[in-house]
């Protein structure tokens, strides 16, 4: 009860900070130069239809006019129509978020499931040829960008071996996608039974899941390690060792619980880093999610598609934080609400 | 030792103590590490090879021989004909699916190199939906095809041309402002049937320019009954519907599907009235990175690539499996200048920056020899366009006596100078660096700006860029339509803000005439005034450069650029 209490009063909490996201948003769109209206009006139109059209579009408005009018919208559930376009934000959101979550959440899983284990296994063996390659990998994602690691992976298994489709998307050009059910063509898949197209969904995945999977893994195996190598060294530790307990049993029930707390924090945050990273990987992978939509929308000074990714990047972000705070409560005793 | 196998000896020497319990557990753990990489690597080593054509066609999802598959580098930004500035997806989409009242004929050229390809001659219109048109004084007369329709069967004579021409002028779109040119057209009134196969434009001057504006596909003309179906009352002519919507079309193909940010498919019309084009589907993949469509080009996953840059030329020269065409253009690639922002309000400053261009040094560097010499507004391929009396060359003291006429000894005094290049194309930036080392040595010190286009695009349309670069190509091929846009002072595109009394006077007197003989003295004098004020410095004429797969035969180049996907086949086939 006390847990739903907090959940809810940090979900509250969620309108303060979208809020000033917003607010930074439209400040920083309005005060950098650029302008959606030239490019819809094109070079021809006379300089008062542009005047014009920009009066229509109410961007001639002051600031805190323009401010109050989208709140105004945003109540009612309207996020304004992209000027590139021309559909409502929030159809253009709704459409893409799922390719961009398939990306994310498969490229986390990877990432999770690589580094933890690597993290824990280094600082257990540390010094060793693990412990050593272990921190190699970890300083290559680390230091590696992402569109070389795009861009390598893409010219080994796509141009000179072949084994994997190019960038071309989700599904290979020409077949048709799954009926959507989730939007995440892999489960879409399974659920339709077509494992055609569940084959054809994975392999499209496999080399932009694996950059993500690769830059990500690499703070959370370094922090793992970091951590686990304190806990290990901690007088709680000792004090386990000297009572003889198994050595599992302080590995994983002292050791590794401990160390796993602000490893969670950190996860939340390389979520977050991971999502920003996407718009490279989606663009070198011409993948249909939200990176590229934002990109293309910041290219264009297009505002009210740019307005719309921040709210929903923003809520995407505070909710990760919020669960990773209710899991470090479930972990943690210590922790109040 | 399969993964299992070892698990299981792990665990039967820990069941006979041989090894600890913490043994048995880090053994699992690496063990399970491994096999992870294991499994992976060897999926990845009998994972089959992409999927070739014969799988696709297997599967029924595509057939080599009747579909064509385009990599494209933009969404559509509109669908509506009357609207369309930007994107070149949503021109090429309309081009292909609407077919306009007349269209230019179609002759065979040979490239600099020798190779031989198709184009156009813009100086023999042909029809199109019609069946024959003249000029008959200040009229354009159309007498329409029979049994004409649009894709569900809705006839088309001269009454449908009536309402989808005025409605070009009521909704004040592009091609408006270009019917218009001149004062030829000034309202919807212009636009007559005196009976259902006679379409009548009236213009103001008898004159060759404005029947040019008819083979655009900005004069696509909608549907009249569909466009009904989605008017309402403030909104007659149904500008938003038609925003997001292709209207029915009456052209070679029809649009089957779009999914933005992921493909179009057009797919021929069956009751089209002309030749059946050989590609029964084309799909136009969207991928926004140059280099990867270069990528599936060159692995032919794709048959046809837009909008590569130039610097891939070389590497796509040597692919034997694709075919590149390197056709001489009108484009025109310029340094402006604002001639009302110092220290380029000084005539002698601008010459000053043209005398320290290296011409051959951009066409060699930056477009890879795939460029001719541009040397005047109207550009080579232009009727009328004359070079002769331009004489600015890489001449670094030439340009140092202008600078010092005009003030600046050496450079001495002169203003921040800020050369402004658009980022979405890296030989904008590569120009800048060429010309901010050149101009260094005649003094003139010049810090390079890179904008984003639509903030870029927001400067230039307002006239607050200092010194800049950026290209220009007329679709219509006409050299008073040209200089109306860049040297009128009245243009809304005359970025320079370039003004001068005799070239407006020129312009207003020939754009709208038929004197030939009065329309060529003239050019040549309005361009010698240009060339001699300097409000551009004429880099080059980039060449229009295609990439394709070696198989695919057929493609016309057409001075707008867009692709007709219905002159496309097979060699061979």
């Amino acid at each position: 009860m006390r847990l739903l209490r907090y959940v809810l009063r940090r979900l509250l909490f969620l309108l303060p900070v979208l809020l000033g996201a917003l607010f930074i948003a439209f400040v920083l769109t309005r005060i950098v130069p650029g302008n959606p209206i030239e490019r819809v009006a094109g070079p021809y139109a006379s300089d008062e239809r542009v005047e014009e059209m920009k009066r229509e579009a109410g961007l001639l408005d002051p600031f805190y006019v323009q401010f109050w009018n989208y709140l105004v919208d945003l109540l009612h559930g309207d996020m304004g129509v992209s000027y590139q376009t021309n559909q409502p934000v929030l159809t253009d959101l709704k459409d893409r978020l799922p390719a961009s979550l398939e990306l994310v959440i498969y490229g986390m899983m990877l990432a999770i499931g690589l580094a933890i284990p690597l993290g824990v296994i280094s600082a257990v063996k540390r010094g060793t040829v693990i412990d050593h390659a272990a921190r190699v990998l970890a300083v290559l994602g680390v230091s590696m960008p992402i569109f070389w690691i795009a861009l390598v992976l893409l010219s080994t298994f796509y141009t000179r071996l072949g084994w994997l489709p190019g960038p071309a998307g989700r599904l290979p050009i020409g077949m048709e996608e799954p009926d959507r059910i989730t939007g995440l063509f892999t489960i879409d898949a399974l659920l339709h039974g077509d494992w055609h197209t569940f084959k054809e969904a994975v392999r499209a995945l496999i080399l932009p899941v694996t950059t993500i999977g690769l830059v990500a893994m690499a703070p959370i195996a370094r922090m793992t390690r970091a951590m686990m190598i304190d806990a290990l060294e901690s007088d709680y530790v000792r004090t386990a060792r000297s009572l003889g307990l198994p050595g599992h049993v302080i590995l994983f029930r002292h050791a590794f619980k401990n160390a796993l707390i602000p490893v969670l924090t950190l996860i939340a945050a390389v979520f977050g880093y991971a999502i920003g990273g996407e718009v490279l990987v989606e663009y070198i992978f011409t993948w249909p999610g939200l990176g590229k939509y934002s990109f293309d929308a910041i290219m264009g000074s297009d505002f009210p598609a740019i307005q719309g990714f921040i709210i929903l990047a923003t809520t995407i972000y505070m909710l990760i934080y919020l669960a990773v705070d209710v899991l470090t409560a479930v972990l943690d005793p210590r922790v109040e609400f | 030792m399969s993964v299992t196998e070892e698990l299981k000896a792990l665990a039967d020497a820990y069941a006979k103590r041989k090894i600890s319990r913490r043994a048995l557990w880090q053994g699992a753990a690496a063990l399970g590490l491994s096999s992870m990489w294991i499994a992976a690597l060897e999926r990845g080593a009998t994972a089959a090879p992409a999927p070739t054509w014969r799988e696709l066609r297997s599967r029924g999802q595509a057939d080599k021989a009747t579909t064509l598959i385009i990599a494209v580098a933009e969404n559509v930004d509109t669908f509506d004909p009357g609207f369309t500035v930007g994107s070149k997806t949503a021109q090429t989409v309309l081009q292909n699916t609407f077919d306009q009242l007349t269209q230019y004929e179609i002759v065979e050229k040979q490239a600099p190199d020798g190779t031989p390809y198709r184009t156009v001659n813009t100086e023999n219109i042909i029809p199109m939906l019609c069946e024959s048109w003249k000029l008959d004084g200040a009229d354009m007369i159309f007498t329409m095809r029979d049994g004409i329709t649009y894709h569900n069967g809705d006839p088309i004579d001269a009454n449908t041309m009536v309402t989808g021409y005025q409605r070009i002028f009521e909704t004040k779109a592009v091609s408006s402002f270009l019917l218009s040119m001149g004062g030829a057209i000034t309202d919807s009134s212009a636009f007559s049937a005196p009976d259902p196969k006679t379409f009548v434009i009236k213009m103001s001057k008898p004159n060759m320019l404005i029947p040019k504006c008819n083979v655009m596909h900005n004069t696509s003309v909608l549907n009249p009954n569909e466009m009904k179906e989605h008017a309402t009352a403030d909104d007659p002519w149904a500008l938003d519907y038609f925003k997001n919507n292709l209207g029915i079309g009456n052209g070679p193909y029809k649009l089957e599907s779009y999914k933005p940010d992921d493909s179009l498919v057009l797919v021929a019309a069956e009751n089209y009235y002309g030749e059946k084009p050989p590609f029964q589907r084309v799909i136009l993949k969207i991928v926004a990175d140059a280099t990867q469509r270069v990528q599936l080009l060159k692995n032919g996953d794709v048959d046809f690539a837009t909008k590569i840059p130039v610097k891939e030329f070389d590497g796509m020269k040597a692919d034997p499996n694709i075919k590149v065409l390197s056709i001489p253009s009108t484009l025109v690639t310029m340094l402006e200048m604002n001639t009302t922002i110092p220290p380029f309000d000084k005539k002698e400053v601008r010459q000053a920056v043209a005398y320290a261009t290296p011409y051959q040094a951009i066409i060699d560097q930056i477009y890879l020899g795939q460029a001719q010499i541009g040397k005047s507004l109207v550009p080579n391929g232009m009727p009328t366009s004359d070079f002769s009396t331009n004489k600015y060359e890489l001449n670094y003291d030439k340009a140092k006596e202008l600078l010092t006429a005009a003030g600046y000894p050496d450079g001495k005094g002169l203003p921040e100078i800020k050369l402004t290049v658009r980022s979405d194309d890296v030989q904008w930036e590569r120009i800048a660096i060429i010309m901010q080392d050149s101009l260094k040595k005649i003094g003139m010190n010049v810090t390079i700006e890179k904008l984003a286009y639509a903030q870029f695009n927001e400067l230039e349309q307002g006239k607050k860029l200092q010194m800049w670069t950026d290209e220009w190509i007329s679709w219509v091929n006409d050299p008073y339509y040209h200089m109306s846009w860049l040297a009128h002072s009245k243009s809304p595109t005359n970025y320079p803000l370039f003004s001068n009394p005799r070239v407006d006077e020129i312009i207003d007197q020939f754009t709208l005439s038929d004197d030939v003989a009065g329309r060529e003295a003239a050019s040549k004098e309005a361009q010698a005034i240009i060339i001699e004020e300097c409000p551009y410095v004429f880099l080059c004429q980039p060449n229009w450069i295609v990439y394709m797969r070696n198989d695919l035969d057929g493609y016309v180049y057409y001075n707008d650029e867009l692709p007709r996907y219905y002159h496309f086949r097979r060699a061979g086939a």
